[in-house]
């Protein structure tokens, strides 16, 4: 088995648990609610920061030196970094970089990996044994590594970093869709309708997309938690966000530099960054949920 | 037999395609390479002459079958920027044990935290445990590596002061050095694994359990350790190392910032530095590197698996 | 008749009751009630009912294996002298398998695809009676051979995926048969499988038993079966026994109208330009059950003492019935 075929096989979606009456139910409702509170913050955390500039939020490069590394505060709520910048403030100003540039790495995962993917799953066997393994050569490249690589030859900066890890997440996109499209592409109701003259097109508006919408929104989710993460890497590390301009990454990397003399900077925006990860990740989860409603039908094992 | 040959002959296709990508990313550099090589103040006969002696003048395909032959030499060129005139093949050697050594070890840490957790939630799914372990593993996956690494660092370290904080001691120098130094960085690189590995071990559990002949097997009046531990776990094994497969890249990958945090010279102090200062010979190298370590160790996976579980081929 | 043992039976089972949790608020369903039954050595018993009526349950809760959320909530099950009903798992491990077996009715599907099928026989014998290795896996061919598997030395060294339907199942037998137990559970060993690959499992179970003096409990849907290989037959009906009788005397003079009803729906040749005659009605759900007679509902000989709960009812030469009115109808 390849990376890329492995990769399909390993469900995302543990299977569902045995049916117990009991629990089942109850489980199914909250979990519904876990999800639905995930989806509430993924979109008020944004929200926020998007109407940072009109809440009642202060001037996050305003620097205040009596307030220097200082902690919670009626002032400032999250305390202010070694220059004396309040920390919600910036949380909520960076945030706007962070989340933007997660949402362009998708955005570029999603233009290359879902055209890719419905070829291979619509094309012929020769296509797809061809893609896939261009997938896999993608796929053994450690993912920051790759994303450090093609930074390292375009040269340091935001864009170049979230086109990066849109490249380093695209296999994953071509594998959702390619499954979609082959799913699709198994019915003979795509017979019939090439028979009756559907142009591939509309094919692929009609039947394809609104087949792989599910699974691919379900990337989508999980992917936006990764390229959160991987900004913050490589922001951490200088090669994403240049100053002045400021992410959660950057914030995690100005706060490890003074992590001897104030361990609470580091703080507020990996708090930022692991609830936005989790976020993602319930919300991910949620949908892939809803959408394997049916479970049931298994014969119980007996007990151990 | 037949399917190693199969796979052997995939890999090295798969093979084939990064070893293109890694010549091709440095042609993608903005700008002359030779003249970046050559520096600021050469002029454009020094230019030209650095150019002939890396070759850089000779058509496209010329250069890449002369980099594949290197390449099978063992040579892959020569750094030119962070350590200029040293071979890259020498300086991988010298990063490399450290970072396996994180990959090893984390690698073991992620398996001892998914096997218990993961069979004590399928024992029982939908009950306290199941739910506590499924929420103790989205936390631990939520948490970024590098998160974690400043976590612990300041937790177990600064503040307990029961592992240090920077520094890497090489195994052959001293067990005991190299153990402290290594857990902290493995720790953080491999707590989202170990977690993403949780939730498949369950999840391959889960099925496992229903199947009839682990009924049988309890039929069979055998133990129930024994049921878990060979019949079940047996069953559950192709998902569970295929995960683990995977893993490997997204380690690797981690591992980069885990050694800046921990200053631990590794592969991705390496790819960092590499990238810091624009030295694409050892970037190339390092990305072939890392390439052919997860295909070998997903190749190893496959092997593994199909000598686990025979599977019945049409 | 075969010569059943008339001492003391091998397996006796009184009064089983099975429930199903159904979570707070509402009470357990019953699944089994009253189940009883004995099995004498030599002798073949015979299930039989059609699917959902408790027939399967009754085998797995002998075995301990029921699924989750269901309970043995009383009665007895004895294996020789022995109390298996609140047995810890850890003591009915070392019961399972050494002096009871069980096999089931997918046998592909019940033997592990990852082990040789040798390896599977071996490790029963090396559980229950410390073989070695090599003691172990001798036994395992020698096991193989008794069920009649050809090149048994080569085969045990190949994967159930190399194995038919049929040899499945003959392996399932040797391995259940590994430790020699005294009672074999056999629940719809051959329904997956030809008729022709059915009939030889058949006889060699029959063979099997006469030559090691195992008692089996047969459980089946097909009377022709029943027919064809058992001395004893419990017919059950929704969670009950409705008749027990030897099987001569069931065929000849069945006693209850369930009983009477799937006999005469057997197709016969003799009857071929008339209407099939199918019980009206259908088995009723689990939970669905009546507080009376439970087959009342679809009798045609239904009456007013059928609303009550009914007691079997001892009937012919080794028999009994849960009816009221047996001896008045049918026959």
């Amino acid at each position: 088995m390849s990376i890329a075929e492995r990769v399909d096989q390993t469900p995302t979606v543990p299977p569902d648990e045995m049916a117990v009456p009991r629990t089942s139910r109850v489980r199914l409702f909250v979990e519904q609610r876990v999800a639905f509170a995930a989806l509430v913050v993924l979109v008020a955390l944004p929200l926020a920061c998007v109407l940072a500039g009109v809440l009642p939020v202060q001037d996050p490069n305003l620097q205040v030196p009596t307030v220097r590394l200082g902690h919670p505060t009626t002032d400032n709520w999250l305390g202010a970094d070694n220059l004396g910048r309040d920390n919600l403030a910036r949380l909520l100003y960076g945030g706007r970089v962070t989340l933007l540039a997660a949402v362009q790495a998708v955005g570029v995962a999603v233009i290359l990996g879902v055209p890719l993917g419905v070829l291979a799953g619509l094309a012929g066997r020769w296509v797809d044994a061809v893609l896939r393994t261009c997938m896999d050569a993608l796929m053994s490249i450690p993912p920051l590594l790759l994303a450090f690589a093609i930074v390292g030859v375009l040269g340091p900066g935001l864009t170049n970093a979230m086109l990066a890890v849109g490249i380093v997440m695209t296999p994953r996109f071509q594998r959702v869709a390619r499954s979609g499209a082959r799913q699709v592409a198994r019915e003979t109701y795509i017979e019939a309708s090439r028979a009756a003259g559907c142009s591939p097109w509309r094919l692929l508006w009609r039947h394809v997309l609104p087949n792989a919408s599910g699974p691919l929104l379900v990337q989508i989710s999980f992917s936006i938690g990764f390229a959160v993460t991987a900004e913050a890497s490589l922001s951490f590390l200088g090669l994403g966000v240049q100053a002045p301009q400021a992410s959660w990454g950057s914030m995690v990397r100005e706060s490890f530099n003074v992590i001897r003399r104030d361990s609470w900077q580091i703080v507020p925006p990996s708090v930022a960054i692991a609830a936005t990860l989790l976020a993602t990740s319930l919300v991910g989860d949620g949908i892939r949920d809803a959408i394997n409603r049916s479970g049931g039908g298994r014969s119980a094992g007996a007990r151990l | 037999m037949r399917f190693i040959v199969q796979r052997l002959f995939s890999a090295c296709g798969t093979l084939f395609l990064v070893s293109i990508a890694a010549f091709t990313l440095p042609e993608l550099a903005r700008g002359d390479a030779a003249a970046i090589i050559a520096g600021d103040d050469a002029t454009p006969d020094v230019v030209e002459r650095v150019r002939h002696n890396l070759g850089l003048d000779r058509p496209l395909f010329s250069r890449f079958f002369g980099f594949i032959a290197d390449v099978g030499r063992g040579d892959l060129g020569v750094s030119i920027r962070v350590k200029p005139g040293a071979t890259v093949t020498s300086m991988i050697a010298d990063a490399l044990p450290a970072t396996a050594s994180m990959l090893v070890v984390g690698l073991l840490f992620a398996c001892l935290m998914a096997l218990p957790l993961g069979v004590a939630a399928a024992l029982r799914p939908g009950s306290v445990i199941d739910r506590m372990v499924s929420v103790f593993a989205a936390l631990s996956q939520a948490v970024p590596p590098f998160v974690l690494a400043l976590v612990l660092i300041l937790w177990l370290s600064l503040g307990r002061g029961w592992f240090p904080a920077v520094g890497y001691v090489p195994l052959t120098d001293d067990v005991t050095q190299w153990a402290s130094h290594i857990v902290l960085p493995a720790l953080a690189l491999a707590a989202a694994a170990g977690a993403e590995l949780t939730r498949q071990t369950r999840g391959a559990l889960v099925d496992v359990f229903e199947q009839d002949y682990i009924r049988t097997a309890i039929a069979k009046g055998l133990s129930k350790p024994v049921v878990i531990g060979r019949h079940a776990l047996k069953g559950a094994s192709s998902p569970i190392i295929t995960v683990l497969g995977l893993q490997v890249a997204r380690l690797i990958g981690g591992s980069i910032v885990v050694e800046r945090i921990f200053g631990i010279a590794g592969l991705g102090s390496l790819a960092f530095d590499a990238v810091l200062k624009r030295d694409f010979v050892l970037i190339r190298g390092v990305v072939l590197v890392t390439a052919v370590l997860v295909i070998v160790v997903n190749l190893i996976v496959d092997v593994v698996d199909d000598r686990l579980n025979p599977k019945a081929r049409a | 008749m075969r010569d059943c043992d008339a001492a003391a039976p091998l397996l006796t089972v009184s009064d089983l009751c099975v429930q199903v949790e159904r979570g707070r608020g509402h009470s357990a369903m019953d699944v089994l009630t009253d189940v009883s039954f004995d099995l004498a050595r030599k002798e073949m018993l015979g299930i039989v009912g059609e699917s959902g009526c408790g027939k399967t349950m009754t085998s797995l809760a002998i075995m301990g294996l029921l699924p989750r959320g269901l309970r043995i909530t009383s009665g007895s099950v004895l294996l020789g002298q022995d109390e298996l009903v609140g047995r810890s798992s850890a003591e009915l491990g070392r019961i399972r398998g050494r002096r009871i077996a069980m096999i089931f009715q997918n046998a592909a599907r019940s033997l592990n695809p990852s082990f040789p099928v040798g390896y599977q026989i071996a490790e029963v014998a090396r559980r229950h009676l410390s073989m070695s290795r090599r003691a172990a896996a001798a036994r395992a061919i020698e096991m193989l051979d008794l069920v009649g598997i050809p090149r048994a030395t080569e085969r045990a060294r190949q994967y159930p995926h190399e194995f038919s339907g049929g040899m499945c199942q003959r392996v399932m037998i040797a391995m259940a048969l590994a430790c020699g137990p005294d009672v074999l559970l056999a629940d719809e060993p051959t329904t997956a499988l030809d008729v022709t690959v059915q009939a030889q499992v058949l006889a060699l179970l029959r063979r099997l038993q006469e030559d090691l003096g195992l008692g089996v409990a047969l459980v089946t849907h097909d009377l022709g079966v029943v027919a064809e290989v058992c001395d004893h037959v419990v017919v059950m009906y929704a969670g009950e026994v409705v008749e027990q009788a030897e099987v001569e005397a069931l065929f000849a003079r069945p006693g209850h109208p369930y009983t009477q009803g799937l006999l005469g729906a057997i197709p016969r040749s003799e009857h071929r330009h008339r209407p099939f005659n199918a019980i009206p009605g259908a088995v009723p759900r689990l939970g669905g059950w009546s507080s009376g007679c439970r087959f009342g509902p679809r009798c045609i000989h239904r009456s007013d003492a059928c609303q009550r709960p009914v007691a079997l009812n001892a009937w012919g030469p080794e028999g009994s019935v849960r009816c009221v009115r047996v001896g008045e109808v049918g026959g």
